[in-house]
């Protein structure tokens, strides 16, 4: 049974919207049209124009782009354009000498001052009508909080009546402004028709059509003089917009547009900051260790250092793989890429050295008997074999080799990162068929989204780090590892100095850091890495103190020393306002509220309303705060030999990058849980100290090596 | 200190505001 497609009625409330905007252009701009005939006329004679005097071409007529319009802009409303702006450019060069004059007597400055004060006086009224509003807010919750109850969660009466009014007036209306709303985006024939008449109606049309028509015009002419008489002419057309649209309005407008450009400002600043942060990670040697002391947040810091650096090796990859795109121009790299990517879905090709070992048996088999689909369709009779780069001359089969490489590097979805703890990636590769690109951007993620497509770092097996002795043998891990970026925290603990290995054997049984030859893998960690002479690679480690960890791999390292972690910061100009007006509202409501919390237990209407207007606030300002602000580290960097000389730097922490669920600053928290959950009593069931002075007993439930020496000695 | 920071800020905008209000209204008394 077919089922009747049912009418949707807001198609009605759309069309008398589009009859009432006909109609405001029929009534209020009525010469809207034949302004736009008149720049038609315009572009057309100024098109005439142009070839007549290009292609020397006899002709009868003038140009009208350079006269004014026929009709007021918006008869209605008089158009004030024509009397603040002088026609001419001799006018107006009369007018600029009058203008400074005016701008610098004192009764225009004093004049003003009293428009400033008008404005003033009106803000005022607007504040005296608030103010007993407020009071009167204010007095009603006093009232509350003189009377104590323990009603838990209990509304008052005006709360359910408030309840009442939004669950049936408020929340239906909202619903279906939400909808039309919804109904208005899904049908683009109604906004678009809309958005062309009011355009149409501002002369916007008008105006582009002009600037052609002027364009055209000043080609065949080169008359100077013209352009303050097209000035005019914007003017005036542009006039319809500003008068047609009340002050207040063009405040909101402004605000807007304001929000908008500190906004931008904002990225702009986010975006250099993180480049200075690469340009930090760059100045690093492949190993490093970041140090400092509880607290300092050089967890955060590598975290932070890792996220980008697995940028930056996509980055490398995708501008090496332009250098050697261009060795041989002609050469049809989607195909191989295509190639590449089949073999990757068939785990033919896992790692950098499957890779090589696939191109070369392709290129042995071509080898024996070349031909163009042997060499993925390349024209090589045409364009040749090799390229020379003036060091050495390189073969088509070495740049492919190379070629696949990077690409392998640069395609693989899963994260670069392989860690002793998770960190979250959100890179996204945004893929056609054709050449995929990677979305790499930290700041404008939206975080409702984020886990649809977040990736983990690898989990860090050891053993493929060990080039020795293995804790597991037969681990399937252990020769995997290749390119990327290892992150170890708290590497000290898991490597140990010479003190703490001093009873550690090398010739032992089983693998320990003696044996493992954990730090000849480190030395030589580049060589697994190395694609077109550049190393794929990067050990980004943390301790609290450099000494934890053995000279032996140390010495490879720089240190990087976390001195001061500073404030929270914005990148956002222009907060400071609205920062001060939070400052004072929130620190009023959170006594307010907590004196209340303190009395009271049942909900009523004033602390309903008031919290959740200070929410809003709080959640706007932390909004705001977490994708512009930022907070910059003090940081020292030292050679891994200690040799006391330190520089000083900068890094930059950016709490939309580093503080979107990245990581966990407790990540061996499960260990601990796991432990305590083992024990039958907590913090509420131990002993306390009878009196201000222990007493032996008490002394010796301290199990205190100190205190069993003294007590041994009675 | 941060405080006072913000009190100049806000005071620097609400500066800037009054200058340029002082140039668009010699342009309109014209």
């Amino acid at each position: 049974m077919s089922e009747k497609k049912k009418f949707d009625y807001r198609h009605i409330v759309c069309l008398l919207v589009t009859l009432g905007v006909v109609a405001c252009g029929v009534f209020v701009f009525p010469n809207a049209f034949s302004r736009l005939v008149e720049s038609v006329k315009d572009f057309g004679l100024s098109v005439a124009y142009f070839f007549c005097e290009t292609f020397g071409i006899e002709y009868g007529f003038t140009p009208t782009v350079n006269e004014l319009p026929t009709l007021q802009i918006i008869p209605s409303l008089g158009g004030g354009a024509t009397t603040t702006l002088p026609e001419t450019w001799d006018g107006f060069k009369s007018n600029w000498g009058t203008y400074w004059q005016l701008w610098a007597t004192s009764d225009n400055f004093i004049g003003y001052l009293l428009y400033v004060s008008d404005l003033l006086f009106t803000l005022c009224k607007v504040i005296i009508i608030a103010l007993p509003i407020i009071l009167f807010f204010y007095v009603y919750l006093s009232r509350y909080l003189k009377n104590e109850n323990n009603d838990y969660d209990k509304d008052s009466r005006p709360l359910k009546a408030f309840k009442w009014f939004t669950a049936h007036v408020y929340t239906p209306v909202k619903t279906w402004v939400i909808g039309m709303y919804c109904f208005i985006r899904e049908r683009k024939g109604y906004w678009v028709t809309w958005l062309c008449l009011w355009l149409f109606y501002f002369n916007a049309f008008t105006i582009v059509i002009e600037f052609f028509a002027f364009y055209f015009y000043f080609m065949g002419s080169f008359d100077i003089s013209s352009i303050y008489r097209q000035v005019y002419k914007l003017c005036l057309d542009l006039w319809a917009i500003f008068d047609f649209i009340p002050v207040w309005a063009w405040v909101v407008v402004g605000l807007i547009v304001m929000d908008h450009i500190r906004k931008k400002i904002a990225y702009a600043r986010l975006r250099h900051f993180e480049l200075r942060n690469r340009g930090f990670i760059n100045a690093r040697p492949i190993v490093y260790m970041v140090c400092g002391t509880m607290g300092k947040k050089k967890t955060t810091a590598i975290t932070d250092m890792a996220l980008s650096q697995e940028v930056m090796l996509r980055d490398k990859a995708f501008e090496k793989l332009l250098e050697n795109d261009l060795k041989f121009s002609c050469f049809p790299w989607i195909i191989l890429e295509n190639e590449l990517k089949r073999a990757m879905e068939h785990h033919e090709i896992y790692s950098l050295a499957t890779v090589k070992v696939w191109v070369r048996k392709k290129a042995i088999r071509w080898n024996k008997a070349p031909n163009r689909e042997k060499l993925f369709d390349y024209d090589y009779e045409r364009y040749g074999l090799t390229y020379d780069n003036k060091l050495k001359v390189t073969t088509v089969w070495e740049v492919i080799e190379t070629y696949a490489q990077l690409y392998f590097i640069y395609v693989i979805q899963s994260s670069l990162l392989i860690a002793n703890y998770s960190v979250r990636v959100d890179n996204v590769l945004a893929d056609l068929g054709n050449f995929p690109m990677w979305n790499n951007d930290f700041f404008k993620s939206d975080s409702r989204l984020v886990d649809s497509y977040s990736r983990h770092a690898h989990i860090l097996d050891f053993d493929s780090l060990r080039l020795g002795r293995k804790i597991v043998e037969e681990n399937r891990n252990s020769d995997s590892f290749e390119f990327g970026v290892v992150v170890i925290t708290e590497v000290g603990k898991e490597r140990g100095n010479s003190i703490e290995l001093q009873d550690k054997k090398k010739n032992a049984d089983c693998a320990n850091q003696k044996n493992d030859l954990f730090n000849s893998w480190l030395k030589m960690v580049r060589h697994s890495a190395t694609v077109d002479n550049f190393p794929f690679v990067r050990v980004i480690t943390d301790e609290q103190r450099p000494e934890s960890w053995g000279a032996d791999a140390r010495d490879l390292c720089e240190i990087v020393h976390i001195r001061n972690s500073g404030d929270m910061s914005l990148a956002m100009p222009f907060f400071s306002f609205a920062e001060l007006l939070y400052d004072w509202l929130f620190g009023r409501f959170t006594r307010l509220y907590y004196k209340y919390r303190f009395v009271r237990s049942d909900n009523t209407l004033p602390m309903y309303l008031l919290k959740a207007f200070v929410a809003k606030i709080n959640h706007y300002y932390t909004g705001i705060y977490n994708r512009f602000g930022f907070c910059t580290l003090s940081v020292q960097i030292e050679s891994g030999t200690q040799d006391g000389q330190y520089d000083e730097n900068k890094y930059f922490l950016m709490s939309k990058k580093i503080y979107s669920k990245r990581f966990s600053t407790d990540c061996f928290s499960d260990f601990f849980t796991e432990k305590a959950l083992r024990s039958s009593i907590g913090i509420n069931d131990l002993l306390e100290y009878a009196t201000e002075k222990a007493t032996i007993d008490e002394l010796q439930l301290q199990n205190s090596y100190f205190i069993n020496d003294l007590l041994k000695g009675l | 200190m941060k405080t006072i920071k913000r009190i100049l800020c806000t005071l620097l905008v609400v500066a800037i505001v009054f200058v340029i209000g002082y140039f668009i209204y010699t342009a309109v008394q014209l």
